[in-house]
């Protein structure tokens, strides 16, 4: 891993970390979208990387179809359902918001503890750039957990699957490009099922927050 | 180049530049609101009128209210030694970022009691709110330098300084969520948008202007004049601490002016994205700035975890 | 070969199902010809691998001795739930309660998560496997909602949710063992189950360990482990019935599946005591928690989803302790995706004829529906493990398994299913016993609605008191 290469990594791996913890701090849904269109784009930057360097077709037509399902697909419906119903602010977190800094904190600190230090050893060159991912994994988890809104918590799932990919492509993992393709499909599919489900929860239940989804609790 | 002589030279940068800063963001603020603007030399002028104008003082004032004026200007004077304009020359009385902290608290203590002094109630809760966000903006801003000072292993501004420009990319994230923080902390204390307004006529809305509310003719003189050095401070060490390019130039009287340049630039950069953020954030509600202040503070926080790990 | 004419025939089922719209004829024809290819696929494979071993369809498909295992009970399972839901939507269908665009949408999504299923037993890259995983939470998810009621959506939307981020850090602990296994590898060769393993001996121990554990956690939710169980109640219980009985008894076992197969790698990176550790403690705390539940609850589709969390518990455990135990917990699988099955198709019956699934709304099920109150009872002996059905024998062996090793979890889990079966025998007095009201008619809705169910409990007689030679040697032979 040539120290350009893995200095590079490590500004993608900030772009990552920086987007995860901003989904935390907007209260509007449009930021939200926004981050995680600069959220994949960075995924799509680092996937174009080995494409380009080894000319590779098949790696460079999975990079461009992460990219547009990701960056340009997913948005694109979930732009659409916030315009129909007019879903400007996100719902509440279950933690006020200085409680959830302080846990993303924790966090961030138990991804560079000890406990994670075998990755470490794994990564070879890209030790930061590791640990960086680590923590981006931690807090879209945190993301899903913590907001109210179930846009959120698709975006969380989301942020999720990027970090992810993120971690294992700085792990160094061998990268074939029909697992790229396969999982940019899944993630699409994924994608459309649940932008349906929100235009289903939102006709039903009249919002997006899931604390009005109370009718399970008949036990 | 003798101590006394770049004192001299910072001193009259700090006091002569920084009307001509506040000039510049206010136009920067009316053009990005389609209007004129004020003329650029606008506060030198006013400065001058409210040297030449009668001062009415209550008989109530105690000789905090009389003193504090004198004491604060003198306190930005001080500071303007401390700062890294010249941050290629190693200062040894001067410049640990701790005693730049307290002293900017020393001169909020005086103008908070000066406020209180007359014993108007304006004062009284101009005085309170300033207190409440100096407070906690003091923890910000203090871990924001100590994100740095942690980094370069030293509380030495100048020292900090130096490390900053050859620091390499894995600090990148930590000093990007440190100088977040601090331009948090900035327009915190320094009374910007989204924290106050510095222009309101509304009582209700104001947290430094009715301090200073009771004030006129020359001390009234002596207090903008230091809220524009403390601005002009500020904007000072986010860019000898966050921005530290060109430092690569000698010593000498050229390398120096060169420097000089930079540096305005620097300063000028600041400006702007000062008059930006202030066009467009609002004023927020007061009791949503606490949230805000935490949040810079756990900023500093995660900065300094990503620092120790490194 | 015939794998791959098992994936086409579902494809193509589910393609003609979405054009054929409204005819509901031809719907139910296309569902009847590809369970029976299905079913005769399964019995092909089954004889195929005794003959010759592996069967394998580079570079995508492979089916070894656990493969194949699971591939019959998909098979067996999917059809009698096929045939199952003709008389079950037929019957909804002439009340009222839904419409023929829905009927189609359920049996494209049906062919569509058989097929999901099928790829995931037989799939020879663990990436592919855990796409096709990916696809079963999809095409599921509709499925659940599919009454489109408040808490179905509720109970769907909890279920994507939830399966997601478990799939999800599934995915990471698959990547992690690719990591580990392409240590030695060149760049571009499509890893598969059997280089991971032939690897695994060089594998970082630690990070074997995290690896599994995600793995675990991850696919441990989609089976339905306690803690990552609290979607599966919900989901089980909204799903229509013969949804229900997939998604209990073939999906769980279909993710156990895959945990076994990174259960064989990592024993042998970091040692048997850690997987077995965790299976124990997995499996004790599912057990006692759905047990202490079961006795509580009021709902008798609820009841039977957490049932489902206890048997998993069960298998879980059977692994843990080893040995002979790995044996039975095998079989317990298989036993449970029928015993299961039995129990939900009887249950869809008693909702079709009473209308409620709550227990305090159906009584008397043994006078209103004859045939279905007998096999729900037999189903019910079957499930509690109550000799001479099959479940008493892998219990039994499971726990002597365990009694030497670890007697007292062994014996709080014993404790813990008497609780289950007080909990199943207030159900059927209450249920079943008990007194018919008089505005219930008598008699079944219509014959698809229990003969598959009779031909399930007629196969499961058999299995239990005739195991069959072949079945053992390909047991035995599935675990390494």
């Amino acid at each position: 891993m040539t120290p350009i290469l893995s200095q590079f990594s490590y500004i993608i791996a900030i772009v990552v970390f920086l987007s995860a913890v901003g989904f935390h701090l907007s209260r509007k849904n449009i930021n939200l979208v926004f981050l995680y269109i600069l959220q994949s784009s960075a995924i799509a930057v680092l996937l174009f990387i080995p494409a380009i360097q080894e000319m590779d077709f098949l790696l460079l037509l999975a990079a461009v179809l992460t990219l547009a399902i990701k960056a340009v697909f997913a948005p694109y419906f979930f732009l659409r359902l916030i315009r129909r119903h007019e879903l400007t602010f996100t719902s509440n977190a279950y933690l006020s918001l200085p409680l959830t800094l302080i846990t993303l904190a924790l966090l961030a600190g138990l991804a560079y503890s000890h406990v994670f230090k075998s990755f470490v050893d794994l990564s070879g060159g890209n030790m930061h750039a590791v640990s960086l991912a680590i923590a981006a994994i931690f807090v879209s988890i945190f993301l899903s957990i913590n907001r109210r809104g179930a846009l959120s918590q698709i975006i969380g799932v989301l942020s999720l699957e990027n970090t992810i990919v993120a971690l294992t492509l700085f792990l160094g993992v061998v990268d074939s490009s029909g697992l790229d393709i396969g999982v940019s499909f899944d993630i699409g599919v994924w994608v459309v099922i649940a932008v349906l489900f929100l235009s289903m929860i939102y006709k039903q239940f009249g919002s997006l927050d899931v604390s009005t989804m109370k009718k399970l609790k008949e036990e | 180049m003798t101590l006394a002589f770049i004192w001299t030279i910072q001193i009259i940068l700090v006091l002569g530049l920084s009307p001509l800063l506040i000039g510049i963001i206010k136009k920067i603020k009316a053009r990005l609101q389609s209007r004129q603007g004020i003329n650029l030399l606008q506060p030198y002028r006013d400065l001058w009128k409210l040297l030449h104008k009668d001062e009415v003082i209550s008989t109530d004032a105690s000789w905090i209210f009389k003193f504090s004026p004198y004491l604060i200007f003198g306190l930005t004077i001080f500071l303007a030694i401390n700062l890294p304009v010249f941050a290629r020359l190693n200062f040894p009385y001067v410049g640990d970022f701790l005693l730049v902290a307290y002293v900017l608290a020393l001169g909020t203590f005086f103008l908070a009691l000066a406020g209180l002094d007359i014993g108007s109630a304006f004062g009284g809760f101009g005085s309170s709110r300033e207190m409440t966000l100096a407070s906690l903006a003091e923890g910000g801003l203090i871990f924001s330098f100590l994100v740095l000072a942690i980094a370069a292993k030293s509380t030495n501004i100048y020292a900090i300084a130096g490390f900053v420009s050859q620091a390499s990319v894995f600090y990148l994230l930590p000093i990007i969520l440190a100088a977040i923080s601090f331009v948090m902390c900035l327009l915190a204390e320094n009374s910007r948008y989204p924290f106050d307004n510095p222009s309101t006529h509304l009582e209700l809305t104001m947290v430094h202007e009715a301090m200073i509310l009771e004030y006129s003719g020359k001390r009234l003189a002596l207090i903008e004049w230091a809220a524009y050095n403390k601005l002009f401070i500020f904007a000072a060490l986010a860019a000898g601490l966050f921005l530290p390019f060109g430092l690569s130039f000698g010593a000498g009287i050229f390398g120096m002016l060169i420097y000089l340049a930079i540096f305005s630039l620097k300063i000028l950069f600041i400006g702007v994205l000062v008059a930006v953020l202030e066009s467009t954030l609002a004023k927020f509600r007061f009791f949503r700035l606490p949230d805000l202040l935490f949040t810079a503070f756990i900023l500093n926080i995660l900065a300094i975890v990503l620092i120790i790990s490194l | 070969m015939i794998i791959l004419i098992v994936i086409l025939t579902l494809i193509l089922a589910s393609a003609l199902s979405f054009f054929l719209g409204k005819n509901i004829r031809s719907l139910e024809k296309i569902v009847i010809v590809s369970s029976l290819i299905e079913l005769a696929a399964a019995g092909y494979v089954f004889f195929n691998f005794l003959a010759n071993g592996q069967i394998s369809l580079a570079p995508l498909f492979s089916l070894d001795a656990l493969g194949v295992l699971f591939f019959c009970l998909i098979a067996v399972i999917g059809a009698a739930a096929s045939f199952y839901s003709i008389g079950y939507l037929r019957a909804e269908m002439q009340k009222g309660i839904i419409t023929v665009e829905r009927v189609n949408i359920f049996y494209v999504l049906l062919h569509l998560f058989l097929l999901a299923m099928f790829t995931a037993v037989s799939a020879d890259s663990p990436i592919f496997a855990w796409i096709a995983i990916e696809a079963t939470t999809l095409s599921t998810a509709f499925l659940i909602c599919f009454y489109k009621k408040p808490s179905s959506i509720e109970a769907a939307w909890k279920y994507l949710i939830i399966n997601s981020v478990g799939l999800l850090l599934a995915f990471l602990g698959t990547m992690l063992f690719i990591a580990l296994a392409s240590k030695g590898v060149e760049a571009g060769e499509w890893l598969n189950w059997q280089s991971i393993l032939t690897a695994a001996t060089n594998f970082n121990p630690s990070i074997a360990k995290v690896a599994f554990i995600l793995v675990m956690l991850g696919y441990g939710t989609k089976m339905g482990l306690v803690p990552m169980h609290t979607w599966l109640p919900d989901a089980h219980s909204k799903a229509p019935v013969p949804v229900s009985s997939l998604l209990s008894g073939v999906l769980l076992s279909v993710a156990f599946f895959l945990i076994l197969r990174f259960k064989s790698a990592v024993d042998l990176a970091a040692g048997a005591d850690f997987s077995q550790h965790l299976f124990i403690g997995f499996g004790v705390l599912s057990i006692v928690v759905s047990a202490l539940i079961i006795l509580r609850q009021k709902n008798y589709k609820r009841l039977l989803a957490y049932s489902s969390i206890e048997h998993m518990g069960i298998a879980a455990l059977g692994f843990g302790f080893g040995g002979i135990g790995a044996f039975a917990a095998l079989l317990h699988i298989l036993y449970h995706g029928l015993a299961k099955s039995i129990l939900f198709l009887s249950a869809g019956n008693i909702f079709l004829k009473y209308g409620s699934t709550k227990i305090k709304n159906v009584s008397g099920v043994l006078q209103a529906l004859p045939i279905t109150g007998v096999l729900f009872i037999l189903g019910f002996l079957a499930i509690v493990g109550l000799p001479p059905f099959g479940i008493f024998f892998t219990e039994f062996y499971v726990f002597s398994a365990g009694i030497k090793t670890q007697p007292v979890l062994a014996g709080l889990a014993i404790i813990a299913l008497i609780f289950v079966f007080a909990g199943f025998l207030k159900l059927i007095s209450k249920m079943i016993l008990s007194k018919k009201p008089e505005e219930v008619a008598v008699g079944e809705a219509n014959v698809w609605t229990y003969v598959p169910i009779v031909i399930l409990v007629i196969v499961f007689v058999v299995a239990s008191l005739f195991l069959p030679e072949q079945l053992k040697t390909v047991i035995n032979l599935a675990i390494k």
